[in-house]
């Protein structure tokens, strides 16, 4: 039996040197009007709530959950796991019309509030995956999130994986055509829950864009 | 009799879900349920009878989804075959119940359509309106009783709907929204918003379904009941989802479900049913418990509400403040922003004016040169999605109003009527259909009457004639109009004395302000004291200019002494505000670092706007021709900071302050330059290709190139191939600049490339975006693939 779950709460604390490398700075400080600007926009953000709907999945064999085929980097995700969280959350609408309206009275400011914004789903993310960490229970520890579009697990699984957790109707999450999601601060993930602590690598590190101008 | 009249008289009941009993019929996950329709009608008829048989009166046709997007001309079943055979089935369950003995109805059900409206999505206003007319024109000769349009999480979509019907048919229209534990839409409505938009388009019923149980419809509801003078609907889910293995499950009982309906139908609901879980037993359960109860009354609540996409807001005593900067009238930087369609000017004024305390904005942008309707129609989307103030569309062309007031996603103000009755008859018919709070002007036939008594003859002609159109007292502002003291020094006192009398009628008021200062020194003295004098005289609402600190200074302490502001506390952080500014570093300190630069390099690597522009003028004026300014000044600047951006020694956001601060020299410049000329390298052609709408990337690129020299046309996100070729054409581009963000959208940019390979074979083609990387850009065939703004700069320079 699988709990469909919602998910609200604030965004919460944002790394600011997530932000920073957002905006191209790698592990500089920026100059001390942009860290500013940064500043205010980041607790505009931290107060908005970020709304989820959540469900706890068995992993059958072969790591097939109804989406399809996981693909190598997905499966490489997941080995060793028993069961998985499914989860699409957003910002919704409010930091959208935040980045146009910031982006309107400047580009910089805009620019800013792009890269706070896309810092705060994933802060509140990060507060979503602990909590469900919690929910998972003691001996039991979560993977990466892993989303549709990373590697080679298919950008086209958004859909269904959407239509599973009922987030057009609990959370207005659409796609347009071109399966992105809107509102756009918005994520959806698989995270694999793990009887063993896992060696699985995060953040760039455990990326292949090698190339990727935010790596760092 | 018919739902109109039961509405007035009684309880109506909807019947309960239908995904949901698909679901236990076997339904499986993925199908689309209005299949069914054709393929399982059975199905379908036995759950309305069930539902009829039950004690709904209303049995929703299994349309949710029937729209032509989920059903294309060129799928399995038609668009039409669908919802025919949804009413059929609906129809033939009715015929099986005639010995129910009573009034039996069915609704077209109408859902939302999935996709997200711009300005936040890709959907146009107008496109939605033509999907939904699609579904409810076949609905409508088919033969249903009423139009239920429900689940809308979007107010914009709900609105799109709404007029569908209404230009369709003249069926009743009952609508539900979805909301959320916090009481808001997705889009971030709350319920007196809804309420506000709804009442406006004069729909038969409003209320909610879905996503919420009934026990926490309990705590929303009565917000839709404080406010709404319509008859409320609601239709709760029973208790949230769960999956059962593919199955989703619901788990409020009846029993429990009827026992919050009694609540919510004693709490004012009058059309009472259920969504996701409910079944035939709870419809039963529901209506045994509810139709033994007395309806609450319904009643007139006549508040003076606009709204906007989030919130509505009332003009209930606290005085109002609509932000007037967005009407060319004396703008010269307007007037030049709307013929050259430069919507971020307009865009910059929207989101100042808010963030400096405009309630609501004006919108006005008549121009005789310019196409106004169509103007209205760009502005008030885009301000849209960058503001949540409601609107004040002001025009004095029909056309123009009514574009506006169909885009607008609220209940506007309308500016404005005034006592002459060819304009009340052009005005009215459309409040009538769209909704609004009209502003009323005092002046007729034979002009602006002398005296106060001759003004409020007029505000009653207007009053009596928005009543013969069916729009309420409430509904109007009455503008007594402020005219010059300095030609007439009683002007001031018969405006005055005008709103003291309407006041004391109850009838609101508003007051363009700045006029009574015209011809004057020290204007800002004689407004914002004119300003105390019309609030204490019960003014409602002004037109006024948000950045005058005599004009803020004069309102937040007008609110602090009439006790309008709780411990005084925004007078305290307004004033605060207001001192810091005061004592901020002067811009000039924060110059004078790079001394081997003149003033105007400096303030560009600064990236400080106004300074720039002081320093760009001040050259200009002193002889510097106005082509040796962009070359040995700006272009230098800016170079001195990409220089720094490659290195890495500064990052984007100060690149785009600076960038920033060249375009205010650039207009400098512009406005110097000798007619004919404008010192345009040549045109770029630049756009986000079809399928994305990110263009923060884009914008940027843009405005570097911009302060380059370049004449650039942008073609905005989203834009289908051809339209960026034709442009490329048109427009005679050297390079055309494409920016792509998903993979998904390669294929467009791909498209773009091989079509301006065709058509356009002499245009250089740059790529970008996030996802692009050289192999692609050359596989794509594209000339260039530039890392970021500063490498499309180079590129650009390198075929000068």
């Amino acid at each position: 039996m699988t709990e469909l779950h919602r998910y609200t709460s604030p965004v919460g604390q944002i790394d600011r040197r997530e932000v920073y490398r957002y905006l191209g700075c790698g592990r500089n400080q920026p100059d001390p009007r942009t860290v500013e600007l940064a500043e205010s926009l980041c607790k505009q953000v931290e107060a908005l709530p970020l709304e989820a709907v959540w469900c706890r999945l068995p992993l059958a064999d072969g790591y097939d959950f109804g989406l399809g085929k996981a693909g190598r980097s997905l499966t490489a995700n997941l080995t060793g796991c028993r069961e998985t969280f499914l989860f699409a959350a957003t910002l919704g609408l409010a930091a959208d019309r935040l980045i146009r309206r910031e982006e309107a009275l400047s580009e910089a400011r805009g620019v800013i509030a792009d890269a706070v914004a896309s810092a705060g789903v994933e802060a509140g993310c990060n507060r979503l995956c602990a909590h469900l960490s919690e929910i998972a229970g003691a001996g039991k520890y979560l993977r990466p999130r892993f989303s549709p579009g990373y590697g080679d697990f298919p950008i086209t699984v958004q859909q269904p994986l959407l239509d599973l957790l009922s987030a057009r109707k609990l959370l207005g999450l659409t796609l347009t055509d071109s399966l992105l999601m809107l509102p756009t601060k918005s994520v959806s993930a698989i995270v694999g829950i793990s009887p063993t602590p896992s060696g699985c690598r995060r953040g760039c590190e455990g990326c292949e864009s090698l190339d990727c101008p935010y790596r760092i | 009799m018919t739902i109109r009249e039961k509405l007035q008289t009684g309880f109506l009941f909807y019947d309960g879900g239908m995904g949901s009993m698909l679901q236990s019929a076997g339904l499986p996950a993925g199908e689309l349920p209005e299949r069914w329709n054709l393929t399982h009608a059975d199905v379908i008829v036995g759950i309305h009878k069930a539902y009829y048989e039950a004690g709904a009166d209303i049995a929703c046709a299994n349309t949710f989804g029937a729209n032509a997007l989920k059903f294309p001309a060129e799928g399995e079943f038609s668009l039409r075959a669908v919802i025919e055979g949804a009413i059929n089935c609906a129809k033939a369950a009715r015929a099986q119940c005639t010995h129910l003995g009573r009034p039996l109805y069915i609704a077209l059900d109408v859902g939302p359509c999935g996709k997200l409206l711009k300005p936040f999505g890709t959907l146009d206003f107008e496109d939605a309106v033509s999907l939904f007319k699609q579904t409810i024109e076949i609905g409508v000769q088919v033969g249903v009783d009423l139009i239920a349009i429900e689940t809308m999480n979007d107010s914009y979509e709900t609105k799109a709907a709404v007029l569908a019907a209404k230009e369709v048919c003249d069926l009743p229209i009952f609508v539900t929204n979805v909301y959320d534990q916090s009481a808001k839409l997705m889009t971030g409505a709350t319920p007196e918003a809804m309420v506000a938009l709804l009442e406006g388009l004069s729909v038969d019923a409003v209320g909610m379904n879905c996503s919420l149980g009934p026990k926490q419809m309990e705590e929303i509801f009565p917000r839709l009941a404080d406010v709404a003078s319509l008859p409320l609907v609601v239709v709760p889910n029973a208790g949230l989802p769960r999956l059962e293995g593919d199955r989703t499950v619901y788990d409020v009982t009846p029993d429990d479900f009827a026992d919050s309906m009694v609540t919510l139908a004693k709490a004012g609901a009058r059309v009472l049913g259920g969504c996701c879980g409910t079944t035939p037993a709870h419809i039963a359960k529901l209506r045994e418990r509810v139709a033994e109860l007395i309806p609450v009354p319904l009643t007139e609540k006549r508040r003076t509400v606009i709204s906007s996409g989030t919130h509505a807001l009332t003009f209930d005593g606290d005085p109002r403040l609509i932000g007037e900067r967005i009407n060319p009238t004396g703008k010269s930087k307007l007037k030049a922003a709307l013929r050259e369609k430069n919507l971020s000017y307009i865009l910059r004024e929207a989101a100042g004016q808010q963030e400096a305390g405009a309630q609501a904005l004006d919108i006005n942008v008549g121009l005789p040169e310019i196409d106004e309707p169509e103007m209205m129609a760009e502005v008030v989307t885009e301000v849209q999605g960058i503001c949540d103030l409601p609107l004040q569309i002001d025009t004095s062309d029909p056309v123009a109003m009514e574009r506006g007031l169909r885009l607008c996603n609220g209940q506007p103000l309308v500016n404005s009527v005034n006592g002459k009755t060819a304009v009340m008859d052009a005005i009215f018919p459309l409040v009538q259909k769209y909704g609004g709070v009209v502003i009323g002007l005092t002046l007729d036939e034979d002009g602006i009457p002398a005296t106060a008594e001759g003004r409020v003859a007029i505000a009653h002609r207007i009053l009596d004639t928005a009543a013969r159109y069916g729009i309420g007292a409430h509904r109007i502002i009455i503008d007594p109009l402020a005219l010059t003291i300095s030609a007439d020094q009683s002007a001031a006192l018969v405006t005055l004395e005008t709103i003291r009398i309407l006041h004391a009628e109850g009838i609101r008021t508003s007051l363009g302000l700045s006029n009574v200062s015209f011809g004057l020194p020290n204007r800002e003295a004689i407004n914002s004291t004119f300003f105390a004098l019309a609030l204490e005289n019960g003014l409602s609402a002004a037109i006024m200019n948000p950045y005058s600190a005599g004009m803020m200074n004069t309102y937040h302490a007008f609110r602090a002494l009439h006790g309008f502001d709780t411990g005084c506390m925004e007078f305290i952080e307004k004033s605060v505000a207001l001192g810091s500014t005061a004592t901020a570093p002067t811009a000039a300190a924060a110059v004078a670092e790079e001394g081997s630069l003149s003033l105007l390099q400096n303030a560009i690597c600064k990236g400080l706007r106004d300074d720039t522009a002081t320093a760009a003028k001040a050259m200009l004026e002193s002889g510097t021709a106005p082509l040796a300014l962009i070359n040995e000044e700006i272009v230098p600047a800016l170079d001195r900071v990409g220089k720094r951006f490659e290195e890495k020694t500064l990052f984007l956001p100060q690149l785009l302050m600076s960038a920033e601060a060249a375009k205010a020299a650039f207009d400098e410049v512009k406005a110097a330059m000798p007619a004919g000329e404008n010192g345009n390298k040549y045109t770029i052609v630049i756009a986000t290709v079809h399928g994305d709408i990110h263009d923060i990337g884009k914008n940027i690129v843009r405005t570097l190139l911009e302060n380059y020299g370049y004449r650039m046309v942008d073609l905005g996100r989203d834009v289908p191939p051809q339209t960026i070729v034709d442009a490329a054409i048109r427009e005679n581009a050297r390079i055309v600049a494409l920016s792509a963000l998903m993979t998904t959208t390669i294929p467009a940019m791909e498209e773009t490339i091989r079509l301006l390979r065709e058509q356009a074979p002499d245009c250089k083609i740059a790529v970008g975006g996030a996802v692009l990387t050289q192999d692609y850009a050359d596989k794509m065939g594209a000339d260039f693939y530039g890392r970021d703004a500063m490498e499309t700069v180079r590129y650009a320079e390198s075929l000068l």
